[in-house]
């Protein structure tokens, strides 16, 4: 993810095997040898020469795009769209506080808690095995316990949620 | 030459070995647990023996089972790879009692060289530079700042049961060692009973550096230059490469030297490695010796052109090693990464689970540099929580080392993998970064560099412009829409 709101406007021409970007400043940007069709993972292309190749994967409006360490969200949106995007409110992260989450994929060995348990910070509430070692799991903080989500013998996803508080 | 070779090991190693014994047109033959029974390695060996359950204790580890499968196909030798069995004097003992080859030094070398305290008085005995110390009983702070004013600043007063970061000091100065001593016997007497203390060099930044030796069974004994091993994590290897940036020829030459030496101590007629900790002043001290094939073995075929296992299939065999050390020299510079099933963004926690898609690089010319990689999966295969998490190792051969970088740095854009989290970005980030290009490297590094672990990286002008145009062109293909467009990277 880019930090920060970096919004560019560009125009695009096409020219047969040539692709250009001009960004509202009026560098161009060239894509030669385009490597890629909807569907493939990897786009490669030489962006001024410069051989890369790209992880990318269709996202919301756009696409989530990797190059070597470097992931960020890119939106492609018409003039219109983008003024309309600016004044959507930013999306909230989820509150979490209230909950306790599944740090690693793996096998619920033990939910050792229950509702209207109360239940003090640093308590173990469930054994999550995964690649054969057993890893307790502790409440960060106090709090009574309002749903457990998974029981003993289920299998969980990394973030799942394992105990809701009240 | 032997007709027909046993592989008891799996995975990529495996693989490795068949493709050598191919070209050498030698039969092979695999054994596999029920992980592995469609596994690459059965795929391309000529045999394969069942030999037991997934947990390597019931199938790779049981020297009865290699030894029958050995039986019932007539393989003359067995080729143990690394881990599993290639380490066992006692297995290498009974396949001698067997008449069966065991491609690996002789038992007496391996426990000589197994044990620590063992093989560090061979070490001593041939010469080879140990780190200074104080072995035996310190009895009090006067006789400590004794024996570090003799070592020489800073030390490491350590307890003689101590493990796990508990009962260690590093002294700087007298004031230290007055300081320091009382207090790691009195945590040493408390965590594990045993109040005896020794002193020894502390070395700053260490590097971990280790010379690739082979020798035959009639007394040769060459070595294959460097590897320099430093990018570690929990003493697990990640990035290792050959030559080192740290060695100059005379330090190359006096490791190289001492390497053979313990080697000949030993009577060693294999392929083998003596690790060295070494510090940024190029002194360089004994750790250990590992009597086996290395994981990281593929940096010095690429620079020195020697395949490894052959070599070690032709001197168990009983051939004279067909060069000497004036014969060797290094020609340009290796990199290999090791691609592990583990997930970067959550602390490295081991990945398991399906290659849903699996695409390595293409191997061999890369313009001027060349491309390797060592694997034993395909796409659709399991990385199984039975085995090592390592998908492959991806290796880079450039005429100098920059360009060996670059060549792993655009390897790795080119590596695609779907399914489990994998370290390729990882990877990526440790090849852009300044550190490890000027060729800086500590086995501290990747503390140093991640000190909260790892979260990718911003990306930089070209990577935001490569993005930017990238998403247009693959926009525009998708909907061939023509209107000026926004860009806006989140």
């Amino acid at each position: 993810m880019i930090a920060g709101h970096d919004q560019r406007l560009v125009r695009v021409t096409n020219g047969g095997e040539r692709f250009a970007v001009t960004f509202e400043d009026g560098r161009p940007l060239h894509l030669t040898e385009i490597d890629w069709r909807p569907g493939l993972p990897l786009f490669k292309a030489k962006l001024d020469g410069k051989p890369f190749t790209a992880s990318v994967k269709p996202a919301a409006e756009g696409f989530q795009i990797r190059h070597r360490a470097a992931l960020a969200h890119v939106l492609v949106l018409t003039p219109r769209s983008a003024e309309l995007h600016q004044k959507l409110p930013p999306k909230q992260a989820a509150d979490t506080s209230k909950l306790i989450l599944s740090p690693m994929p793996g096998l619920v060995v033990s939910l050792d808690v229950e509702p209207g348990q109360s239940v003090q910070a640093g308590q173990a509430v469930a054994v999550v095995e995964a690649m054969k070692m057993q890893n307790i799991i502790r409440a960060e903080r106090e709090g009574v316990v309002k749903t457990v989500g998974p029981k003993a013998g289920d299998s969980v996803a990394a973030d799942e949620v394992l105990v809701e508080f009240a | 030459m032997f007709s027909k070779i046993l592989i008891a090991n799996r995975g990529e190693i495996a693989v490795r070995i068949i493709k050598t014994c191919r070209r050498m047109g030698i039969a092979t033959v695999v054994v596999y647990s029920e992980a592995d029974a469609d596994s690459m390695a059965v795929e391309m060996a000529d045999e394969s023996v069942f030999i037991g359950g997934a947990p390597a204790a019931e199938s790779y580890l049981v020297a009865d089972k290699i030894v029958a499968a050995c039986r019932a196909t007539g393989a003359q030798a067995v080729h143990p790879g690394f881990g599993f069995l290639s380490e066992n004097a006692g297995f290498a003992k009974r396949l001698a009692d067997e008449g069966i080859v065991f491609i690996g030094p002789n038992p007496r070398a391996i426990e000589a060289m197994g044990d620590k305290i063992e093989s560090k008085k061979f070490a001593a005995k041939a010469g080879v530079s140990t780190v200074p110390g104080h072995v035996g009983e310190i009895d009090d702070v006067p006789h400590a700042l004794k024996i570090a004013g003799e070592v020489g600043y800073p030390v490491m007063i350590k307890a003689s049961a101590g493990g796990g970061g508990k009962g260690i000091r590093v002294a700087w100065n007298e004031k230290d060692v007055e300081e320091g001593f009382p207090a790691v016997r009195a945590e040493a007497k408390a965590s594990f009973g045993d109040d005896r203390i020794f002193i020894e060099k502390f070395i700053e930044s260490p590097r971990h550096i280790e010379i690739q030796v082979l020798g035959d069974k009639h007394g040769h004994v060459v070595h294959l230059f460097e590897r320099e091993c430093s990018i570690q994590r929990r003493n697990q290897k990640v990035i290792e490469e050959a030559p080192s940036p740290l060695l100059d020829e005379a330090t190359r030459a006096a490791m190289g030297a001492q390497a053979v030496a313990l080697a000949q101590a030993v009577d060693y007629d294999s392929a083998g490695t003596v690790e060295f900790v070494a510090g940024q002043d190029k002194s360089f001290y004994f750790l250990e010796m590992n009597t086996r094939l290395q994981v990281e073995h593929p940096v010095t075929e690429l620079i020195t052109g020697v395949d490894l296992v052959e070599q070690m299939i032709r001197v168990a065999y009983g051939e004279k090693l067909g060069f000497q050390q004036s014969d060797l020299s290094i020609n340009g510079w290796a990199i290999e990464s090791r691609i592990y099933a583990e997930d970067p963004y959550r602390g490295f926690l081991p990945s398991i689970g399906r290659l849903v898609r699996y695409s390595p690089p293409h191997e061999g010319d890369a313009g001027a540099a060349k491309i390797r990689n060592d694997a034993g999966v395909r796409e659709g295969d399991e990385i199984s929580m039975f085995y090592d998490p390592m998908i492959s190792k991806l290796s880079t051969w450039g005429p100098d080392r920059t360009s060996a970088i670059a060549a792993m740095g655009r390897a790795l854009e080119d590596f695609h993998i779907e399914g489990l989290g994998q370290n390729i970005p990882f990877l990526a980030a440790v090849m852009d970064q300044e550190r490890f290009v000027s060729g800086k490297l500590s086995t501290n590094y990747i503390k140093d560099e991640f000190p909260d672990g790892f979260h990718g990286v911003e990306p930089t002008p070209f990577q935001r412009d490569l993005m930017a145009a990238a998403a247009c062109a693959m926009h525009r293909r998708l909907t061939a829409r023509s209107a000026p467009q926004l860009v806006r990277d989140e």
